[in-house]
C-alpha cells in the first residue's frame, strides 16, 4: 500500500460484503474505507486527510440510506466533489439518484473483479 | 185660442203617436212638429241631436216652409231663438245669424221655445211660430208643449237604448265570430244554441252541423260525464261563477283532440239560463306536458342524479334521486339558488367547473370525479350546458373508489414486496458471490487454511440465510399441509433460544426464559419453530440492546407462549396491519426483512386452530401472545 494510493470508502450495512470489498481493494493497492451506514460514512470523511478519491455506495441501510447519504454529501462542499458508485441490490436504484449525479452504477451481486476494475476505470479517467 | 181640453188632447195624441214609432227618431220628430204646428202655431223647428241628428221643419205656408228648409236645415239648438231654452220670446230674440235672416224674410207675429227633455237629459229642442194665427202664445201654450215634448223625450230615450242595445249585440256578434277560440252556448240540455266558425273549424264541422246537437256529439266518451256533472251544477244554481275544465273533443274525423273549456252562465233576453263557454285547443301543449312528464319518469327510473340549473343559478328540475341524496324533497329545492341551498358546495372541484361550463368555456360535457368528506362519499359528476342553464348529472362511485384503493395498496404492497424481496435475496448471494470469489483469489495466491476455511465459513453463512429466506418465502405463499406429532411445546423454546442466543448477545438482547412444566401437545414441530424463529428475530431486530422473555404456560385448553421485547413498540394503529402479508410497520430501508414474518406466524397458528394478538405502546417494548389448542383440531389442514 503506498502512501500516495487513492482511497476508497465502502458504505455497506452488511459485514461479509463490507469487509470483503475493503480487503480486496487493499489487495489490489488501494486504501479502503468501511462505514455500515451514511451517517458513519460522513463521520468519517469529514475527519478523513486526504479526503477519499471515491465512494462506493449501498442505498438500503439502517440509520441513514444511501440517497440521504448522497444529498448530505453534495450539500457540504469539502465533500461534494468525490465522485460515488452506486451499488445496490434494488432494481430501481436509478430512479432513486435521479438528480444526484452519481458517476456509475453496480448491481448485486457483483464480481469482484467488476468492482474492482469499475473502479479503477472512475480514478484513472479522472 | 185653444181651450183646455183641446191641449189635453193635443197631449194625450202625441203620447199615443210617439209611442207608435219610438225605435224611430226620425218619426217620433215628426209626429211632434205636426201635432204642435196644426194645434198650437202656424210652423215648426224639431231639432234633435240624439240618437240622431234629425231637423223637422213644418210650416203651413210654403213660402216660409222653403225659407225654413233654406235657412235651417243644419242648425243646431244653441242656434235656435231663446238657445232652445223654455221661454216665450219676441219674434227677434237671439238665435243663430240663419234664425235672424229667416225671421227677417218670414217675420213671426210670436215664438215659442221648449227643450226636449227627459230624466236622462236634454236630446233636443222645439220652436213654434205663429204669422197668421192671432195672438201671443201663451204660459198654458209653454205647459202643452212641455208635456208633449217630455212624451216625445220619453220615446227618443227609448230610442237610444234601443240603438246602444243593437250596437252593443252586433260588437259581441263580430267577437263570436272573428275569434280565434271556440265559442259556445248551450242549454241544460246538452245541445248547442251557437257555435263559432272557430269551434267548429276545431272539430272538422261547419257550424250549423252542430247547432241544435248536444255536445256529446263531440265530447270524448270517457269525459262526457264528468263534463255533464259539472255543467248540470251550474244549472242546478250550485256554481255562482263558471267553471273551468280540460277536456277530450273527438273530432269528426275521429281524432281525439284537447280543449281547456271555461263557461259562465248567463241569462238571455227571453230570461233562459244558458252557458257560454269558450274553448281553446291544448292538444299540442298537452302533448309537450305529456313528453315532459314522460321525461320526468325517465328522469326519475334512472340511477343517476339529475339535476337541471337555470342561468340564474336556481334549480330548474330536480330528480327524485337527486333529491333523496341531497336530503331535500324535490319541490323545496325547485326555484332555490344552488349556493344559497349548498353553500359547501362554493369551494368544491365541482362549483369550479359549473361555473366554467355556465360561462361557456367548454363545448363538451365535463365529468369530474370528487370526494366530498361532509358525506364521506366519492361523487362522478357531469356538468354539460344546455339551453336553459347546466344539466349537473352525478352518480355515486364510492364503492369503486374504495375498491380502486385498496387495489392500488395491494399493488403497492405488491411492489414494495418484489423490491424488498430482491434485496433481501440478492444480499446474501452478494455476500456468497464475494466470498467465493475471495476463496478462489486466496486458492491461487496459495494462501494458508485458515483465511481458506474463514472464507467457506462465510460463504455457508450465507446460503443458510438464502435458505432461510427461500422457506419464509415458500411459507408465505401458503398451500403446505401440517406435519402433526406430540411434543413438549417449552422443549422446542429452549431449542430456539439456544439457536438465536448468539444472534441476540450479538445485538445485546439477553434471552430469558419462564418456562412451567412441560405443555404437551399436538402440532406442527417445524412450523412451530418458524413462529419462534420470527417472533424471537423480530424482538432482537426491533429491541436491540434489551432483555427479550420467552415464556410457555400450560392452561386448561392448551398453551399460551408469550415473547416480550423492550423495542421501539407499535402503534395502536399498526397493530391489525402488521399481520397482513408484506406489511411492516417501519420502513425495509431501516429494519430490513421480507415483512412475510408476523403474516406467516399467523397462518400458521390459526392453522392449528389457535390465535396470534399483540400487546405494545409505542416506546415500550411489545409483547406477542400465541394460544394453541392442547391438540389441533384442524388435522391436515393446508396452510393457505
Amino acid at each position: 500500500m503506498s502512501r500516495d494510493a487513492p482511497t476508497i470508502l465502502i458504505v455497506e450495512d452488511e459485514r461479509d460484503i463490507r469487509e470483503t470489498v475493503v480487503d480486496a481493494f487493499c489487495f489490489e493497492g488501494y486504501r479502503a474505507l468501511g462505514a455500515s451506514h451514511g451517517g458513519e460514512a460522513l463521520e468519517l470523511l469529514r475527519a478523513a486527510d486526504p479526503k477519499p478519491a471515491l465512494i462506493l455506495l449501498d442505498l438500503m441501510m439502517p440509520c441513514m440510506n444511501g440517497v440521504e447519504f448522497r444529498r448530505q454529501q453534495l450539500a457540504d462542499p469539502a465533500l461534494a466533489h468525490i465522485p460515488v458508485i452506486i451499488w445496490s441490490a434494488d432494481a430501481n436504484a436509478g430512479a432513486q439518484c435521479a438528480g444526484l449525479g452519481v458517476a456509475g452504477y453496480l448491481k448485486k451481486p457483483a464480481r469482484l473483479r467488476t468492482i474492482i476494475d469499475t473502479a479503477q476505470r472512475l480514478l484513472n479517467g479522472r | 185660442m185653444t181651450d183646455e181640453l183641446a191641449r189635453l188632447r193635443l197631449i194625450a195624441g202625441v203620447a199615443r203617436g210617439v209611442s207608435q214609432v219610438r225605435n224611430d227618431p226620425a218619426a217620433v220628430a215628426s209626429v211632434l212638429a205636426d201635432a204642435l204646428s196644426a194645434e198650437l202655431a202656424d210652423g215648426a223647428i224639431v231639432v234633435l241631436d240624439r240618437p240622431d241628428a234629425v231637423r223637422r221643419l213644418v210650416h203651413r205656408d210654403p213660402r216660409a216652409r222653403a225659407a225654413m228648409h233654406e235657412l235651417l236645415a243644419g242648425i243646431d239648438v244653441a242656434g235656435l231663438p231663446g238657445g232652445g231654452r223654455a221661454g216665450i220670446s219676441r219674434p227677434d230674440a237671439g238665435g243663430a245669424a240663419e234664425w235672424s235672416e229667416y225671421a227677417r224674410r218670414c217675420p213671426p207675429r210670436a215664438v215659442l221655445a221648449a227643450p226636449l227633455a227627459s230624466p236622462q237629459g236634454v236630446v233636443g229642442a222645439v220652436v213654434l211660430v205663429r204669422d197668421r194665427r192671432p195672438g201671443p202664445f201663451d204660459d198654458e201654450d209653454l205647459g202643452a208643449v212641455i208635456a208633449c215634448n217630455e212624451h216625445a223625450a220619453l220615446a227618443l230615450e227609448h230610442a237610444i237604448a234601443l240603438r246602444e242595445r243593437i250596437y252593443s249585440e252586433q260588437r259581441l256578434r263580430a267577437v263570436f265570430d272573428a275569434s280565434p277560440l271556440g265559442i259556445v252556448v248551450a242549454g241544460p240540455d246538452t245541445v248547442f244554441r251557437a257555435v263559432n266558425r272557430a269551434y267548429a273549424d276545431m272539430l272538422g264541422y261547419e257550424p250549423q252541423e252542430l247547432i241544435g246537437r248536444s255536445y256529446a256529439v263531440v265530447t270524448h266518451p270517457d269525459d262526457l260525464e264528468v263534463n255533464v256533472r259539472v255543467t248540470d251544477r251550474y244549472f242546478a244554481d250550485e256554481v255562482a261563477t263558471g267553471y273551468a275544465l280540460e277536456k277530450r273533443y273527438v273530432r269528426k274525423d275521429g281524432v281525439t283532440i284537447w280543449g281547456r273549456v271555461t263557461g259562465r252562465p248567463f241569462v238571455d233576453s227571453t230570461g233562459a239560463r244558458l252557458l257560454l263557454a269558450i274553448v281553446e285547443d291544448i292538444t299540442s301543449r298537452r302533448q309537450l306536458d305529456q313528453a315532459r312528464r314522460d321525461s320526468e319518469h325517465m328522469l326519475a327510473a334512472i340511477r343517476d342524479c339529475v339535476t337541471l340549473i337555470g342561468a340564474d343559478w336556481r334549480y330548474r328540475f330536480v330528480n327524485g334521486r337527486a333529491a333523496a341524496q341531497l336530503g331535500h324533497a324535490p319541490d323545496e329545492m325547485i326555484g332555490r339558488n344552488v349556493w344559497a341551498l349548498f353553500p359547501e358546495l362554493q369551494r368544491s372541484e365541482l362549483a369550479s367547473v359549473m361555473r366554467e361550463v355556465m360561462a361557456g368555456q367548454h363545448a363538451e360535457p365535463v365529468r369530474v370525479e370528487e370526494y366530498f368528506p361532509a358525506s364521506d362519499r366519492w361523487y362522478e359528476n357531469t356538468v354539460s350546458r344546455c339551453d336553459s342553464g347546466l344539466l349537473v348529472v352525478w352518480r355515486d362511485v364510492t364503492e369503486r373508489k374504495r375498491a380502486e384503493l385498496v387495489l392500488r395498496q395491494a399493488l403497492r404492497l405488491r411492489d414494495e414486496f418484489i423490491t424488498v424481496t430482491s434485496h433481501e435475496l440478492r444480499t446474501p448471494l452478494a455476500a456468497l458471490v464475494l466470498h467465493l470469489d475471495t476463496l478462489e483469489r486466496l486458492v491461487e495466491r496459495g494462501a494458508g487454511t485458515e483465511p481458506v476455511l474463514g472464507r467457506v465459513h462465510g460463504a455457508m453463512r450465507q446460503a443458510e440465510r438464502l435458505e432461510a429466506l427461500v422457506e419464509e418465502l415458500l411459507e408465505g405463499a401458503g398451500r403446505r399441509e401440517l406435519e402433526l406429532a406430540s411434543f413438549d411445546v417449552c422443549d422446542l423454546v429452549r431449542e430456539v433460544a439456544e439457536r438465536l442466543g448468539g444472534a441476540a448477545a450479538r445485538s445485546g438482547c439477553a434471552l430469558s426464559l419462564q418456562l412451567g412444566p412441560p405443555a404437551i401437545g399436538t402440532w406442527d414441530r417445524a412450523r412451530l419453530d418458524r413462529v419462534l424463529v420470527n417472533l424471537v428475530g423480530n424482538a432482537i431486530k426491533y429491541g436491540p440492546g434489551a432483555p427479550i422473555d420467552l415464556g410457555v404456560c400450560a392452561t386448561d385448553a392448551g398453551v399460551e407462549i408469550a415473547v416480550r421485547d423492550r423495542g421501539i413498540g407499535i402503534p395502536e394503529g399498526d397493530r391489525a396491519r402488521i399481520f397482513g402479508r408484506f406489511e411492516r410497520a417501519v420502513p425495509h430501508s431501516h429494519y430490513g426483512g421480507l415483512g412475510l414474518g408476523l403474516y406467516v406466524a399467523q397462518q400458521i397458528v390459526e392453522a392449528h386452530g389457535g390465535t396470534i394478538d399483540v400487546q405494545s405502546a409505542p416506546g415500550e417494548g411489545a409483547t406477542f401472545l400465541v394460544r394453541l389448542p392442547r391438540r389441533s383440531v384442524t388435522l391436515g389442514r393446508s396452510i393457505a
